[in-house]
């Protein structure tokens, strides 16, 4: 319980205005890009109370002031991930992950359950060329929040 | 007084007991016993369950206790131990042995069944080359080893690898191999000559997992629950045996008791232990002890009994590396939702560049979530979904295992507080090794690079052995003799890990079995004497 208080006071002592609503919405959206469902939300609320948390107030801090200076949350996630930077950013992308993957609505998301290989081919050589994109932009992003 | 009491119902606590009912005599087998939460609630395929069914409670559980590890800056359980249902097997280990450790994640189990209620059910005979430095042979164990082909149930075929881990008559047929893995056998098969030149063998891995029904339990139906499901009937657990003989009345079994230490008094052993949840210390007495509680249990035990919290103890474990190969043929196919989620091959390397033979497992990854890769993949996160849904079923993990011995042993030590401490030595882990695996699998058709080469964190290995080894003449307190008697302690006997003193890169499961049998029949015959 007194885990459950302290990551709700220091979400409210945050004080930047960034609702968990908020920070699920954005990112769900930067993740799946499309809106997210509300069970997944109301689950990463409960998640984010819940899940006994390492981090400081400090880098809860920092990542609420993230989620409201940077608009491409999935290009500065991924520059964080490759400099093993914010690990907080990357740990609420994880547990997003997770909790979408738990619905029926999602398999088709995670499970290719149609073995069309061309299709696939072309899927990820457009996601290789977009992830080089995300990663430059990230990194101008990265150095942008550090200066924060 | 009991004639026997045996600390510990893992492997070795018993195939111990296996062994005192087979010889007649009933022992009373004592230990902590937590429970799994439930067992055989799904009864269709993981992927048919997820597609029908919010898979919630199954995957992340109510409380999230399947995600708690997020929430940590580094992760300290392996995938399958985090998995809400299987979560119980490690439950309360810093509550019942608090431990402190320094770059080695100590993972214990107080539950029936101990660590083998989740493990990947390997089991292989350690034979003359493995044995090296013990004080032991092949010959002393292998009376042992058909009895429990037996009693578990094992799969597998005598192949390539017969050599590696003897022929054994009695195996149920190997289980059917996953696409991946019917890809890597028929390259195998086609380019054998030129990679066993180099000292490179596959076969199909010998596993507690039935192929065919046994003793009321169901073969294996490819259900890919192995990361989720606790109690499977088809995976071989020592609870099983274990509740078979308490049916039988050839064992008496005591649970909820967390054993401190022992004391003498006459010729009788008095042990203590202390109930669990109330906090009542019993005494039980009994002729002679048998310590089967994990090499860390063990030795916890010997430690708090000598009130020693100087002495440093080694501590193995086999250093791990997870290659993860991608078959370009395979990316963009259909992921293969009924293939057996554990390992579906096995690797040796004998060669002559390096001073030991290391082996590996090759692992099908259906089993895990989704999810658990979405952090090892390098792309953007929307990119990263497309890499899970396009490139897994075209993976296959090799976990290679390297041999351990006191050069590279962590040091377990008791403090003043009552905590372990464990504090671990860097492996040095030959770069060569990992050249050499990744162009052998170019040859077989799959592909991988250095940078993708994981280190598995020191402990996660968890084939935890050397804290209590035997000797052929042991002079010095915290060693045992050759039949696992504690020097300095008679009647005191150790048949767990602890007793080994090196680790060869094969499963130790199955050794381990075999010696606490024969540390069993020692004792009978001591008895009778």
């Amino acid at each position: 319980l007194d885990k459950i208080v302290a990551s709700r006071n220091m979400k409210e002592r945050t004080g930047t205005g960034i609702t968990a609503q908020d920070e699920a919405d954005r990112i769900y959206r930067a993740i799946f890009r499309k809106s997210i469902s509300p069970k997944v939300r109301d689950r990463y609320h409960r998640a984010v109370d819940l899940v006994p948390s390492d981090f400081s107030l400090e880098e809860n801090r920092a990542f609420a002031e993230v989620l409201r200076t940077v608009s491409d949350l999935e290009a500065l996630e991924l520059a964080a991930r490759r400099q093993n930077k914010m690990p907080l950013l990357i740990a609420r992308f994880r547990l997003m992950v997770h909790l979408a993957e738990s619905l029926p609505a999602n398999q088709h998301v995670f499970i290719n359950s149609s073995g069309r290989r061309m299709s696939g081919y072309i899927s990820l050589a457009f996601g290789s060329a977009r992830t080089l994109c995300k990663h430059l932009k990230g990194r101008f992003l990265l150095r942008r929040v550090g200066d924060v | 007084m009991y004639d026997v009491l045996i600390v510990g119902s893992g492997v070795s606590g018993v195939a111990a007991a296996l062994r005192f009912a087979d010889r007649g005599l009933i022992p009373c087998l004592v230990d902590v016993g937590l429970e799994p939460p439930c067992e055989d609630i799904i009864q269709e395929n993981l992927y048919s369950y997820r597609k029908n069914h919010d898979s919630f409670a199954l995957m992340i559980g109510e409380n999230f206790e399947g995600l708690v590890d997020l929430g940590q800056k580094s992760p300290s359980v392996p995938a399958k131990l985090a998995s809400p249902w299987i979560r119980y097997v490690t439950s309360h280990a810093q509550e019942y042995s608090p431990t402190q450790s320094s770059g080695f994640d100590v993972i214990q189990s107080f539950c029936q069944g101990g660590l083998a209620s989740a493990w990947g059910a390997g089991l292989y005979r350690y034979l003359d080359r493995d044995l090296e430095n013990f004080p032991i042979e092949t010959q002393d164990l292998a009376p042992y080893y058909d009895r429990l082909t037996k009693e578990i149930g094992i799969s597998g075929a005598n192949d390539d690898l017969t050599s590696y881990f003897g022929r054994d008559e009695f195996l149920q047929k190997p289980l059917k191999p996953s696409l991946n893995a019917s890809r890597i056998i028929r390259r195998y098969a086609k380019k054998r000559e030129k990679l066993n030149a180099k000292g490179v063998y596959i076969g199909r891995p010998r596993l507690g997992v039935l192929s065919d029904g046994k003793d009321g339990r169901k073969p294996c139906g490819y259900s890919n629950l192995e990361f989720w499901q606790p109690g499977l009937s088809h995976i071989y657990s020592p609870v099983l045996t274990m509740k078979r003989l308490i049916k039988e009345q050839k064992l008496i079994y005591r649970e909820g008791l967390l054993v401190k230490s022992w004391s003498r008094k006459d010729s009788a052993l008095i042990v203590r232990a202390q109930t669990v949840g109330k906090g009542e210390m019993v005494d039980m007495a009994c002729k002679k002890l048998v310590l089967a509680a994990g090499a860390v249990g063990s030795a916890r035990l010997v430690l708090q009994t000598k009130k020693d919290t100087r002495t440093e103890l080694d501590l193995l474990d086999n250093p791990a590396l997870q290659f993860p190969f991608v078959f370009p043929s395979r990316i963009g196919a259909r992921l293969e939702t009924d293939a057996f989620g554990l390992t579906q091959l096995n690797l040796v390397y004998d060669s002559q560049k390096f001073e030991k033979i290391l082996q590996g497992s090759l692992l099908e990854v259906t089993s895990p979530s989704r999810s658990e890769f979405f952090h090892h993949f390098p792309w953007a996160a929307h990119d990263n979904l497309r890499l899970i849904r396009h490139m897994l079923p075209a993976l296959i993990v090799l976990q290679l295992f390297l041999p351990a011995d006191a050069s590279n042993a962590a040091k377990l030590s008791l403090k003043e507080d009552g905590s372990l401490h464990v504090q671990a030595v860097k492996d040095r882990i030959d770069p060569e090794i990992i050249k050499d695996i990744l162009k052998m699998f170019r040859r077989l058709g799959a592909f991988s690079s250095v940078s993708r080469v994981v280190h598995v964190p020191k402990g996660q290995s968890i084939h935890y052995a050397g804290t209590l080894p035997m000797r052929a003449d042991p002079r010095e307190s915290f060693t045992c003799d050759r039949n696992g008697e504690l020097y300095g302690e008679p009647n005191v006997f150790v048949v767990d890990g602890s007793v080994f003193p090196a680790l060869s890169a094969k499963n130790y499961s199955l050794a381990l079995m075999a010696n606490a049998m024969r540390t069993a029949d020692f004792i009978v015959e001591k008895m009778r004497d």
